[in-house]
């Protein structure tokens, strides 16, 4: 000991390096093994007890990092003793560093108001092109619906009707008002998900669905510089057409030979519009005409018979999706300054061959220029470009809203592409080529080829910030930003393309044989171009002082922010790319359309401009005091007002508020829980809102071009009738929560109760007053949506072998408690669950049926009328809400995920579970009218009544004819089609190698990580026994596997 | 110091207001001049289009093949074509909704102009515009009345059900039915102040004119019977245009021979299509069979569709059925007018008028009646001929069941399946769409 005194004490004298101990743990004195320990270009890694000896000297700085922690510095004043350094959890824990609310950091343990934060750890978890599909499975309360193409993400539940459902995203201070897919992931730091009053009253009449703050990465003062370089790529499998539930093309062509004979296509042979009418109906047309022979028929349709489009569509349209991402970050800072540089690239194409490119730059910086005041000044500049692919199974359709049949083919054996059904009879565009028309065939494989589809945008952020501090605890802050962006799609159809000789031979004129094209032969080029432009400018007074027993956090002030789209669009005909030239067109004439001489058209003109502006003066103030450091209480005003509501709300303007309290039990002298070394409680209530841009307090009238063949110039219609009493929708909301962090089980237990009033909704009005749909937005709801969510992680192995746990939990629940029913009669609830179905009492997706009594022994469905099984469909068809089936919600009402981490050596493995219970959904089934008009079976025609006894195994009612839209309706709306959600699918796993120069001296960086993520990979259990993902819904094919493969340096 | 922060708040207050009065959506207009009047009254698209059709399908005019009629995707149609009661509830726009609309329309004008006061350039305009709103009040009422009332019987005119007379934009205004009696009053009311408003000529056949004005009040008089008002109106409209078109400079062979916007047309307004376009809907065989060999009609209204004959005569020249107002019309209903008033002479030089040009040229002998009743047969079989799939057979049905001689019983039969109208059924009067009945309160029709 005395030689290590005499040593530590000689050193800086001798000039050598000495060695300085420590210990890294975390807050709660658990050891952090395998952090990394920096001092100048020497690295070293804490031992399983969280101790590490390296070389350094008075003076120097220590840079102490780990995944999962927050980066921390230590500066060696003497080297006497060992020295103890405490990392903070980047993860949501109650130690996190700090929340964001964009407009203040508050160190999380000062707050009273429900906040997540999502650290940079868990973002980086999961490989997605865009930030907020990154969040799914990572905080609790946040719900992911993928039922439809393009997720959607809500938090802690729904609370509006029909205004916007997305919560409010800021990106660092302000509103983002582009698209915020523009946002590279590796550019966020942090995400801070605000879900209470208290959190989120701050953004006022925009916060009602929670705010997500996105906070970037920057550089630190006094930070040493740090380049992070990642690259990953994707590889997603094509998506199983084979689950779609299509009709064999053998059952397909039994009905329309059942159809045929019963005479359902007799007036469509003579259509005047030449419908289409499909191959094996012109087969029995001819058959039937003696054209062709009853045996040649036959094997005709039995070579039909095995043909399956969907082998066709996997093979010709469908491939493997790729998507790679690139990014470099530089962070760092001076004793005054600090920089933050990024650069990104992200390249994907998609299923279909679609292909995505975009690149981002980013370039922040701060300067402390006294001692009194600061800057900061950022640019971020994103470039996108977007090009369609191939048509997708679902874009391949005969016109006249048909589906195509399932014996289509899209190419023959030697992979030739052929032609599929499109708008007109076989025979009558072979006519029509006769005549000197256009070839009118739709080859689909040849047809994208001559489409150039393109989209291209700029986004361009500018952000300044001053701060100055007027005393020790007075602070001015000014901010501004400007956000430009600007989207340019092009769409070039080529004189190959379908819709362009479609277009031309509609409109072709033939006096006596010689033709003459109002719609010029040639490319068809519409242009559409976007542009936003954005200001916003705060000034806030921030207040910040602490006395021997208490502290007081303030901040007040004001912001304005305008928000303009402009937008225009154009059509030019006979253009010709490589000369650039076009042709005139009459728009003014109205011509008999080629097919049908009855029917006269205008060429709709295709050009057109739009303007909006949304304009928000707001003033706020936010105040926290903190009473030795156990008692906080926090209050929150916002006043809104907007261009978008009248004259009367901007002048109510009713104040938005919230109030807060918190108590740090563990700070107490009582408090002696060692189990538990921290424990909070907190409590808050206030009022947020919610507004929907569509909608204005005037009469309004919509102008429209010269488009119909009556009249020549503007004319106009009715958009809305006047609603003087329009207001934003007010969300009064409860939360209660407590804290603890234990030594092995941390996390936190939710609960909040949402009161909206004033919710817009569709209120009935008799479609006498002049209004045909018979309903009218108005603000006549209130719901209650209440709920529990909670997050706990385990530590359960911590040493050199570490396993942890982390349970995300929800229960949620909502319930209209006031509306105007749009109606008591029962077919206005029987929906998919998708749309919000308004009914009192009930969640605002959910799923009613009409009650189920079987088959009869003709094979007809069964309802109950008066108590009694009934095949009366048209007194069904008016069954009261009341004589329903209510089975309960369409989105689930707990759901959540568990996630094990699993470490050992610099490996971690870890894989995310989702559950999802208490929901439920309506299969799809065979519908005789949809499959006799639009041609869309199901494979459950196979499993349908055919002969007396049937009824005993199938609940698939029988075919008959006519079809009786009210039988077909009662059954595709029985409860026999509704299933239970519920299910458990593992979402992902990753594992990654992480190697670093402290443990791998040859490493050539400070540290390197590899990693593997598999995402989609499959259900392990679901409630309905009919193979269905009750999470994608109908035709949206659930998202296939990827697997992606990365690296991760850091210089 | 202090003033000077109070008139910063004060000019900050100002501007604020100022900033917070732009439109949000330019093309979200709040109308407030007559240019946003006039484009209102524009929107041909909204109120001069789907005109009321269901008397036409249910009307004897038409038939269906019994596998067509099965092969009917719409419940209303079907039920309409036989008689039933469940109409109008399967569609949001429908023969109620869609006159209400033009009636908003017309509410929403008249209510605008009321606060603008005209100056001496612009009166011209103001007139315009008001006269063409109650115009198409007047015909969205008038409409109405013939699909949704009893036939106007003088007798029981003040306590049978009219319809609602929504005389405000205001969507709280709660809707009551008028009786009958007022229900034609107010027609009378708007399209005679109409026709003292609107003026002589218009740019676009979509926008009424006087003419037009008055040949809507010989429709509104000849449903009510009053024949001698009828004669009056006839002869104002009349005055304006008395012209017609002479089938013989037409092309038969064209897909829609009867050119769109001719001379004859006083208002031009369309009706629906679905199951009336042929070779779906089509027309009766006995009636087809009444046209001579030299009447033109015969090749200009019909072509062979199917197993039977379709109608193709349309002034809309194309499958959409004409439901303006046209001076055959008017001719035709000042001819039955004049043989009702007892002279028979002029009756049949006014149907003559309008047969003479629909024959071809040299080959037709005019008409002649000896006395009052073979001229009304003739003008009454003529009327039906000439006027068919304009909307006003199922009127005329009406108003001449109430007359012995003329009332008929209407059958449809599909498969084995036979359905009658007997003369004074109920089912002349179609229900109200069950959705308004349940949110309006009114009483349904029996």
């Amino acid at each position: 000991m005395k030689q290590l005194l005499f040593l530590l004490l000689l050193a800086p004298f001798l000039g050598i390096g000495q060695t300085v101990t420590g210990k890294v743990t975390t807050h709660t004195g658990n050891p952090i093994p395998g952090a990394t320990v920096t001092n100048r270009t020497i690295s070293t890694q804490t031992a399983t007890t969280g101790a590490f000896t390296i070389a350094a000297s008075l003076g120097d700085t220590l840079h102490i990092t780990h995944t999962g922690y927050e980066p921390a510095v230590a500066v060696i004043r003497q080297i006497v003793s060992v020295i103890s350094i405490t990392l903070t959890s980047a993860d949501q824990t109650l130690a996190a560093v700090t929340v964001a609310t964009g407009y203040q950091r508050l160190p999380r343990e000062r707050a009273t108001g429900s906040f997540s934060v999502v650290g940079e750890g868990l973002l980086n978890r999961s490989v997605t092109t865009d930030v907020l599909s990154r969040l799914e499975g990572t905080a609790p309360g946040l719900f992911f619906d993928k039922r439809l193409p393009g997720a959607t993400l809500s938090i802690r539940g729904r609370s509006t009707i029909y205004a916007g459902r997305d919560p409010l995203v800021i990106v660092d201070n302000f509103p983002y008002e582009g698209d915020i897919a523009n946002i590279n992931p590796a550019d966020v730091e942090s995400v801070t998900l605000l879900k209470d009053a208290a959190a989120a009253s701050i953004w006022g009449t925009r916060a009602a669905n929670g705010v997500i703050v996105i906070s970037t990465r920057k550089g630190r003062v006094g930070a040493a510089p740090s380049l992070s370089v990642t690259a990953n790529a994707t590889v997603q499998d094509k998506p199983d057409l084979f689950a779609l539930p299509q009709m064999s093309a053998a059952s397909f062509i039994e009905v329309e030979r059942f159809l045929f004979a019963k005479g359902f296509y007799n007036s469509q042979e003579t259509s005047p519009n030449r419908l289409p009418l499909s191959p094996v109906v012109e087969l029995l047309i001819r058959a039937r005409s003696g054209a062709l022979s009853a045996a040649a028929l036959e094997a005709e349709l039995v070579n039909l018979y095995t043909v399956d489009v969907r082998r066709d569509m996997d093979r010709y349209l469908y491939q493997r999706a790729i998507r790679q991402q690139y990014a470099a970050t530089l962070t760092g800072g001076g004793t005054a300054h600090a920089y933050g540089l990024s650069l990104g690239y992200d390249r994907n194409w998609d299923n279909l061959a679609a292909t995505f490119g975009r690149y981002t730059a980013r370039l922040s910086n701060s300067w402390q220029w006294s001692r009194r005041g600061s800057l900061e000044a950022a640019v971020v500049y994103t470039q996108t470009a977007a090009r369609t692919g191939r048509p997708s199974y679902s874009n391949i359709t005969p016109a006249a809203a048909k589906d195509l049949y399932p014996y289509a083919r899209l190419a023959d054996s030697a992979g030739n592409a052929l032609p599929v059904l499109k708008d007109y009879r076989g025979s009558y565009i072979t006519a029509a080529k006769a005549a000197g028309l256009l070839d009118w065939s739709y080859i689909p494989l040849e047809d994208y080829k001559h489409t150039d589809n393109r989209t291209a945008s700029r986004d361009l952020v500018l952000n300044l910030g001053a701060t100055y501090k007027l005393t020790s605890a007075l602070s001015l802050e000014a901010r501004y930003q400007y956000e430009g962006a600007n989207t340019e799609a092009g769409n070039q159809q080529g004189l190959g393309s379908y819709n362009t000789r479609n277009t031309v031979n509609r409109y072709t004129q033939s006096v006596g044989g010689t033709l003459s094209y109002p719609v010029p032969v040639g490319a068809i080029l519409d242009l559409e171009s976007s542009t936003l432009s954005a200001h916003a400018g705060r000034g806030q007074l921030s207040y910040n002082k602490a006395w021997s027993k208490g502290s007081l956090t303030a901040i007040a002030g004001g912001e304005v922010r305008e928000s303009a789209l402009s937008g225009s669009f154009n059509r030019v005909y006979g253009y010709d790319g490589e000369i650039l030239t076009y042709t005139n067109v009459n728009y003014d004439s109205s011509y008999r359309l080629y097919y049908n001489n009855s029917l006269r058209s205008t060429i709709a003109p295709s050009t057109g401009f739009r303007e909006t502006v949304n304009r928000y003066v707001s003033s706020f103030a936010n105040a926290a005091y903190t009473w030795r450091g156990r008692y906080t209480v926090s209050a929150s005003l916002r006043r809104d007002a907007s261009n978008l509501f009248g004259v009367a709300t901007n002048q109510k303007g009713v104040p938005l508020w919230s109030a807060g309290a918190s108590w740090s039990l563990d700070k107490e002298s009582f408090y002696r829980w060692s189990a538990v070394p921290r424990l909070k409680l907190r409590a808050t209530y206030g009022h947020n809102g919610n507004v929907d841009n569509s909608l204005s307090a005037y009469t309004t009238i919509s102008y429209f071009n010269s488009g119909n063949s009556f009249i020549t110039g503007a004319y106009a219609g009715v958009s809305r009738p006047a609603n003087p009493d329009l207001r934003w929708e007010r969300v009064g909301t409860l939360n209660a929560g407590i804290d603890f962090e234990g030594r092995i089980l941390t996390g936190s237990v939710e609960y909040y109760r949402k009161e909206a009033a004033d919710l817009i909704g569709d209120a009935p009005v008799d479609p006498t007053v002049g209004w045909p749909s018979g309903k009218l937005r108005r603000n006549i709801g209130a719901m209650i949506n209440r709920g529990v969510d909670v997050e706990l992680t385990a530590r359960v192995v911590n040493s050199a072998f570490g396993w942890s746990v982390t349970l995300l939990g929800s229960w949620n629940s909502a319930r209209l408690t006031e509306y105007d029913s749009i109606s008591s009669a029962a077919s206005a609830y029987l929906t998919s669950g998708i749309s919000t179905v308004p009914a009192v009492g009930k969640p605002l997706n959910n799923i009613f049926s009409y009650p189920w009594a079987g088959l009869d022994a003709a094979g007809d469905p069964l309802g109950i009328v008066n108590g009694q099984p009934s095949k009366d469909y048209l007194a069904i068809s008016r069954t009261p809400v009341s004589g329903l089936v209510y089975h309960g919600s369409a989105t689930p009402v707990v759901f959540g995920w568990l996630r094990n981490t699993f470490n050992w050596r610099g490996i971690e493995l870890s894989a995310n579970l989702s559950y999802r219970f208490g929901y439920y959904f309506r299969r799809a089934s065979v519908n005789y009218n949809n499959l006799f008009n639009s041609w869309r079976g199901h494979s459950d025609y196979d499993r349908r009544w055919q002969s007396p006894g049937d009824e005993a195994f199938t609940s698939v009612p029988s075919m008959v004819y006519p079809v009786n839209t009210r039988r077909e309706s009662f059954y595709e709306n029985a409860s026999v089609l509704v299933e239970k959600g519920d299910n458990i699918r593992l979402h992902d796993i990753r594992l990654g190698y992480t190697l670093k120069k402290a443990k791998a001296g040859w490493l050539p960086v400070r540290s390197v990580q590899f990693y593997g993520f598999a995402q989609n990979i499959g259900i392990l259990w679901r409630a309905n026994r009919h193979g269905l993902d009750p999470d994608y819904y109908a035709t949206n094919l659930p998202a296939p596997l990827a697997l992606t493969l990365g690296l991760k340096a850091t210089f | 110091m202090s003033r000077i922060i109070i008139l910063l708040l004060l000019l900050t207050g100002i501007s604020c207001k100022k900033y917070l009065d732009l439109r949000p959506d330019k093309k979200q207009v709040v109308a407030h001049s007559l240019k946003d009047y006039s484009a209102l009254l524009d929107g041909a698209r909204f109120i001069n289009i789907a005109y009321p059709d269901a008397g036409e399908i249910a009307s004897d005019n038409l038939w269906l093949t019994a596998v067509d009629y099965a092969a009917l995707p719409d419940r209303t149609g079907q039920n309409l074509y036989t008689w039933g009661t469940d109409v109008f509830n399967d569609n949001e726009t429908n023969d109620w909704t869609i006159p209400y609309q033009a009636v908003l329309y017309a509410n929403t004008v008249l209510e605008g102009l009321g606060e603008i006061v005209p100056d001496t350039a612009s009166t011209g305009e103001w007139n315009r515009l008001k006269g063409a709103a109650l115009f198409f009040r007047g015909l969205a009422y008038y409409n109405l009345a013939q699909q949704f009332c009893a036939p106007y019987n003088s007798a029981t005119a003040t306590t049978d059900q009219g319809i609602v007379l929504r005389q405000t934009a205001a969507i709280s205004e709660v809707s009551v039915r008028a009786s009958v009696a007022a229900t034609y009053t107010q027609i009378e009311m708007d399209l005679t102040e109409a026709a003292a408003l609107l003026p002589v000529a218009q740019l676009y056949k979509t926008r009424p004119s006087k003419a037009a004005a008055f040949a809507a009040l010989t429709r509104m008089a000849l449903s009510r019977e009053s024949y001698v008002e009828a004669k009056r109106w006839c002869d104002s409209a009349l005055t304006y245009n008395n012209r017609l078109l002479d089938y013989n400079t037409l092309n038969p062979s064209a897909a829609n021979p009867v050119p769109r916007f001719n001379e004859e047309v006083l208002f031009h307004a369309t009706g629906g299509r679905g199951m009336l376009v042929p070779p779906v809907g089509k027309v009766d065989s006995l009636l087809y069979r009444s046209y001579a060999a030299n009447d033109l009609r015969r090749s200009i209204f019909f072509k062979a569709a199917g197993t039977g004959v379709g109608f193709y005569g349309s002034y809309d020249a194309s499958t959409y059925l004409f439901m303006g107002l046209a001076t055959d019309e008017v001719y035709i209903t000042r001819a039955e007018c004049l043989a009702r008033g007892g002279n028979v002479s002029a009756a049949m030089t006014d149907l003559n008028a309008v047969l003479i040009k629909r024959f071809r040229a040299g080959t037709f002998i005019p008409y002649t009646a000896a006395n009052v009743q073979e001229a009304l047969d003739k003008i009454i079989a003529e009327r039906r001929k000439e006027l068919l799939f304009r909307g006003l057979r199922w009127t005329d049905l009406r108003r001449l069941n109430r007359d012995p001689r003329y009332r008929v019983t209407l059958k449809r039969v599909i498969g084995n399946q036979v359905y009658t109208l007997e003369w004074n059924s109920p089912r002349y009067i179609f229900p109200i769409p069950e959705n308004v009945i349940r949110r309006s309160g009114i009483p349904q029709n029996p």
